[in-house]
């Protein structure tokens, strides 16, 4: 079943909202690119705390794709979030995720129907602890999803 | 198109920041001043020409290229903070056109996190930081990063000496 459309200020912009479409085991992806990786003292290659960041702007926040709606419209989700290029991600569930104070909403966008955001607090400590409760979800081979 | 015109102002302008050229109209001797040479400069030029030229979406979502001032300003600071012997930092870009410049070695982390040009909030984690490590919030003195590079240079036993 599609999500129900977000709330949206006078502008027109997806306002910060927990959307009670997404449960708490629900799959929240981050798309990882190549450029996002770094190698660490031991030369194992690992995420950058830089791929947990929130866009700045008003009701700006850490892009992601909500798995409940990709499969609510019949896709295959690591198929969706690979397409056409997107080397790896990472999954988050929402209930640990809002345990964590985050809001988890949607904001679907012309070349994203299925696109969210996480709203919160992203400052350095609590980037790693994102990295802490994340897990692969396509893998990029031999790169670690934790922090250095 | 947009994306090489991009480059070739960033490279002139990367260069005439590394290399000041005097007139001498003294005696016909030839003078010359070299650049140091600076081992991470060549491949932290390259990565920033990469980064600068990073299509629309780069992320998977609506990630902009490196902005050309950021990665101006990026360098200049490093330029600064940084001497012959710096190990070569990675550089990640951000959604937003920002930029993160990191270094991860035997004695400790360094990541500098360049939102816009004189605004980066540095952050470190060695052995005397914990492992939270410690975070400030910088503009255009960079000398604490530079202490703080010179550090990862400093032999081991170093340390050991100044704790005892």
């Amino acid at each position: 079943m599609p999500l129900e459309p977000p709330p949206r200020d006078r502008a027109g912009k997806v306002v910060p909202h927990d959307h009670t479409g997404v449960g708490p085991s629900d799959g929240v992806i981050r798309r990882i690119s190549e450029n996002q990786l770094v190698t660490d003292k031991n030369g194992q290659r690992r995420i950058s705390s830089k791929a947990f960041q929130a866009s700045s702007g008003p009701n700006a926040g850490m892009s992601v794709d909500l798995e409940c709606s990709i499969i609510g419209a019949g896709l295959d989700v690591a198929t969706y979030v690979t397409t056409p290029r997107w080397i790896g991600s990472v999954r988050f569930e929402a209930g640990a995720l809002r345990q964590e104070g985050y809001q988890v909403g949607f904001d679907p966008i012309p070349e994203n129907p299925h696109h969210g955001e996480v709203w919160g607090d992203f400052g350095r400590s609590r980037r790693r602890r994102l990295q802490q409760l994340c897990v692969w979800f396509v893998p990029i081979p031999g790169v670690l999803a934790e922090s250095a | 198109m947009i994306g090489s015109q991009a480059n070739s102002a960033y490279t002139r302008l990367a260069e005439s920041a590394a290399t000041s050229i005097v007139p001498f109209r003294g005696s016909p001797k030839r003078v010359t001043i070299c650049e140091p040479v600076r081992g991470w400069r060549d491949p932290v030029m390259e990565r920033m020409k990469q980064l600068v030229q990073l299509e629309r979406g780069w992320d998977g979502y609506r990630g902009a290229p490196v902005g050309f001032d950021i990665a101006h300003f990026a360098l200049r600071m490093l330029d600064a903070a940084c001497g012959v012997d710096a190990p070569t930092p990675q550089l990640v870009p951000g959604s937003d056109g920002d930029l993160q410049i990191e270094w991860h070695t035997e004695r400790g982390d360094i990541e500098l996190d360049v939102r816009a040009p004189n605004d980066v909030l540095a952050w470190r984690r060695t052995a005397s930081t914990g492992p939270d490590g410690e975070e400030v919030a910088l503009t255009n003195d960079f000398s604490l990063v530079a202490s703080w590079i010179a550090e990862l240079l400093e032999p081991s036993c170093a340390t050991g000496t100044a704790a005892a």
